[in-house]
């Protein structure tokens, strides 16, 4: 294809090197070994131009995974001050076809930086979401977006909800709103973080053995220096440790045993919550629980 | 001529082993007993595990056991009221002795802890995606932990050596071409993998310095490869490969270019690039500090300055490590580079002032599920083969860190979940039933067995400062110590003593490979996850180092 193209007339492809004994070998398909021969010579060379990017995005099509190739390709790009709007359209059918990969959103990273304009991403990166909304590398990417263009109060906090609203569960969708909240630095207002409390009680009501609101609401307010104990009925509520066959929520047992440990007259109720846990609720920590109680009894003893 | 045996002759043994044989079924009637008490509130949206149907594979038995078989049938269809799985003895042991009946039930193994074989206390009837995953998941482990026959396979050593061995000896297919910029990677599982096995790599040393000196770039640093950017991620696993290897195969590292390429892609906020204009996170930094303390380079001070600040700035509110400070999620992979990066650049008890460690201890511990007993990447998400060495590999860099003499995780139900979920019937390890077996899976899964087996400790010399000087090459990970004595724990797994030198069934231990008994795998190092043996001859090979 290549050898063929006058284009590249004056190009001397640089085959692969193996090793002589070599492990692993990957038996590449004729076209990605041609085309990775013409890609190293023109590399060598430090070539900046037009066929560069439609080797790179040849290469991109047969490997994605290829981070030389995105590495490259961003420079040319750069280089040629090539329409980085058509770029990100590019970007968005290899992103929608290859979910997991790292290099795709770096690049775009890159360029969006470059652009320096996030319209309609946010959008697409939903459109990412509704194909896994857990994703790893599009959540980094996306707080990544919020940060750089400082688009916080543009809708975020209004999204986290609707993929609450959908999988209460979506331990990813806590994680952006604890981000959103704190992301900026400053602590916001007593007033948001009641709306907080009591948005993720709401959200324990509806699955106790949820563990996301759970750490949600221990990091806010650990973040915002209140006490576990603001907490307290809440966890007395899932775990009345005085009638166990009403506990619903591990979690709670957990965060009570906490609370009680923290004040020495309540050490003891704090050690019959983390023998339910160890016993009954939670036996797969068994071992965990175990070791809390020998903290506990410690701190007593200390 | 031999004329084959009637059926009935082979089950026919002496009778006085009768009451050894029926020990083991009695203690799983008495463990029954304690069943916990189950919370459910709603019968309809409650997931039922539904076991296998036995009817189709009906095993050779001797005719006047055959209204028991109809019995087995029986109670595994009984789906609504599993706990006459636990109840009722195994059919088999019913049949009364008596003089003129001879028949000894064959020796069964002992029945799976509730923990392991039955849905958890607490489950909230409220369904979202999240939770039908879970579900589906545990509905495809929970007869492979309680199977009756099997509940602990062994490890089907000579296939998984078969599946690595290919990974490296034959040509990978076409499809696998997306793998084109991870080729050490490829070697470095299959090697790791072998090595765990007991298979002496060493004899590969020839080909994987043939494969990898091409890979090395004159800038300094290995690409994926050849004619590919240098990068930390395949770096990392070329170097380990060659330390895996021994025989002085790191020489074939240029340490000078290594030290100028790692200090140009070192950032100013302590991280580094994983190549010239990369993305930075800490997993590029575990690689980078892998690869600096293996090889011995010298530390200037600009190479790891600010890098305690960054690594400590990813640990969330949840108590894990994202993969940069940005305010992403904990994760697995991230928090065990996170750990492990912090443990080459400090004694282990030294955690405990640069984390939360309460935290930490807390979300590390909540990876593991139950029933499943394998490990989890993130809050909400599915157990994976491969956190057995992400998530398990941080016990024991945090047990080191704690000094506490008792276990702080199920050993016992990573072992279980390794041993009956992971393995495929065609050799090769995988993430969860219904996965295929890869390199990358089988090499995590078997570290992770090894994790489950071994403990670790540091070895404390009082000169702790010594090991941050300025300048300095970082020999803190050197002064690891492995034993295959866990403290506090006894038995590994519950009802299987001796375990895993001594399988079921068999009399005794049994050497399989590399001095290595019954389901055993090698013992690795906590932090660079390769076999102790190879850390200590790369120690040797760095000590015979002269000069730069």
């Amino acid at each position: 294809m290549y050898q063929e193209d006058s284009e590249w007339d004056d190009i001397i492809p640089l085959p692969q090197d193996d090793g002589e004994l070599p492990l692993s070998q990957i038996a590449y398909t004729e076209e990605y070994a041609e085309a990775m021969a013409y890609l190293r010579a023109i590399m060598a060379k430090d070539e900046c131009s037009e066929r560069a990017l439609k080797i790179t995005k040849h290469i991109t099509e047969m490997n994605p995974a290829h981070y030389t190739v995105w590495l490259y390709r961003a420079k040319v790009v750069f280089a040629l001050n090539a329409d980085i709007r058509s770029e990100i359209k590019f970007l968005n059918d290899k992103a929608l076809r290859h979910e997991k990969n790292y290099q795709i959103w770096h690049h775009r990273q890159m360029m969006m930086d470059k652009l320096g304009d996030p319209t309609g991403e946010t959008e697409f990166i939903s459109q990412m979401f509704e194909k896994d909304s857990k994703n790893y590398h599009v959540w980094s990417y996306r707080q990544w977006l919020v940060k750089r263009f400082d688009i916080w109060d543009a809708g975020e906090l209004e999204y986290v909800e609707k993929l609450l609203e959908k999988d209460i569960r979506n331990n990813s969708a806590w994680n952006h709103r604890f981000f959103v909240l704190f992301g900026r630095g400053n602590n916001p207002s007593q007033e948001i973080i009641d709306r907080e409390i009591k948005f993720t009680e709401e959200a324990i009501f509806l699955a106790p053995q949820n563990p996301s609101p759970w750490n949600y609401i221990r990091g806010v307010l650990s973040r915002v220096n209140m006490p576990l104990s603001t907490f307290e009925a809440v966890c007395k509520h899932y775990a009345p440790t005085g009638n166990p066959s009403r506990i619903t929520s591990s979690h709670a047992l957990d965060m009570l045993a906490d609370i009680q440990a923290s004040r020495p007259d309540t050490r003891e109720e704090a050690e019959v919550a983390l023998q339910l846990l160890a016993e009954k609720f939670d036996p797969i920590r068994t071992n965990y629980w175990n070791h809390r109680k020998v903290l506990l009894q410690k701190a007593g003893t200390a | 001529m031999i004329f084959p045996p009637h059926p009935q002759a082979a089950n026919f043994i002496s009778a006085p082993s009768t009451t050894i044989s029926r020990s083991p079924l009695m203690r799983g009637a008495d463990a029954s007993s304690r069943r916990p008490q189950r919370l459910v509130s709603n019968p309809k949206t409650r997931l039922r595990p539904r076991f296998p149907k036995h009817s189709k594979k009906k095993k050779e038995m001797p005719s006047s056991c055959t209204s028991s078989t109809a019995r087995i049938e029986e109670i595994f269809d009984d789906s609504e009221n599993d706990s006459s799985l636990n109840t009722k003895p195994p059919p088999m042991a019913d049949t009364p002795w008596s003089p003129t009946n001879l028949y000894v039930p064959p020796k069964m193994p002992p029945k799976t802890p509730d923990v392991f074989s039955t849905l958890p206390v607490l489950r909230d009837t409220y369904i979202t995606f999240t939770s039908t995953e879970q579900d589906n998941t545990v509905r495809k482990v929970i007869p492979l932990l309680s199977s009756r026959d099997d509940p602990l396979p062994n490890l089907k050593r000579k296939i998984h050596i078969e599946f690595l061995e290919a990974g490296l000896n034959e040509k990978l297919p076409s499809y696998m071409t997306v793998l084109d910029a991870s080729r050490p990677w490829i070697i470095y599982w299959c090697l790791t993998g072998l090595s765990l096995l007991g298979v002496d790599v060493t004899i590969y040393r020839e080909r994987v310095i043939s494969s990898l000196t091409p890979l090395q770039n004159a800038i300094g640093g290995f690409g994926g490869s050849h004619g590919h950017m240098s990068h930390l991620a395949p770096s990392y696993a070329a170097v380990l490969s060659l330390a895996t290897v021994g025989g002085n195969a790191l020489s074939l590292v240029d340490r000078r270019t290594m030290l100028k390429w790692l200090l140009s892609i070192k950032q100013p906020n302590g991280c580094f690039t994983v190549a010239v204009g990369g993305e930075s996170d800490v997993r590029a930094i575990y690689c980078a500090l892998t690869v600096i303390s293996l090889l011995r380079l010298p530390v200037p001070k600009e190479l790891i300055e600010n890098t305690l600040e960054y690594l400590a700035s990813c640990q969330t509110y949840e108590g894990g490590f994202a993969a940069t400070p940005g305010g992403n999620e904990a994760h697995g992979g991230y928090t065990f580079c996170a750990l492990a990066a912090l443990c080459i650049l400090l004694p282990p008890k030294k955690l405990n002032e640069t984390v939360d460690m309460p935290a930490l201890v807390r979300w590390l511990s909540m990876r593991q599920y139950a029933p499943e007993g394998g490990l989890s990447g993130r809050t909400n998400k599915l157990v994976d083969g491969c956190y057995s060495t992400w998530i398990g590999g941080c016990w024991a860099l945090i047990e080191a860190a704690l000094g506490v003499d008792m276990p702080l995780w199920s050993r016992e139900g990573l072992i279980r979940y390794i041993m009956a979920a992971t393995q495929c019937p065609y050799g090769g390890l995988r993430d969860k039933p219904g996965k295929g077996a890869d390199s990358y899976h089988t090499c995590y899964v078997l570290l992770g067995l090894g994790n489950a087996m071994y403990h670790h400790t540091f070895e404390e010399t009082g000169e702790e400062a010594a090991l941050e000087g300025e300048g300095l090459p970082l020999m803190a990970p050197f002064r690891w110590k492995g034993s295959k004595v866990v403290p506090g724990v006894e038995t590994l797994v519950e009802g299987f003593e001796g375990w895993p030198d001594m399988r079921f069934g068999d009399e005794a231990p049994v050497t399989v490979s590399g001095g290595l008994k019954g389901d055993r795998v090698a013992m690795c190092h906590p932090i660079f996850n390769i076999r102790y043996e190879m850390v200590e001859e790369a120690r040797r090979w760095g000590d015979g180092l002269v000069g730069f």
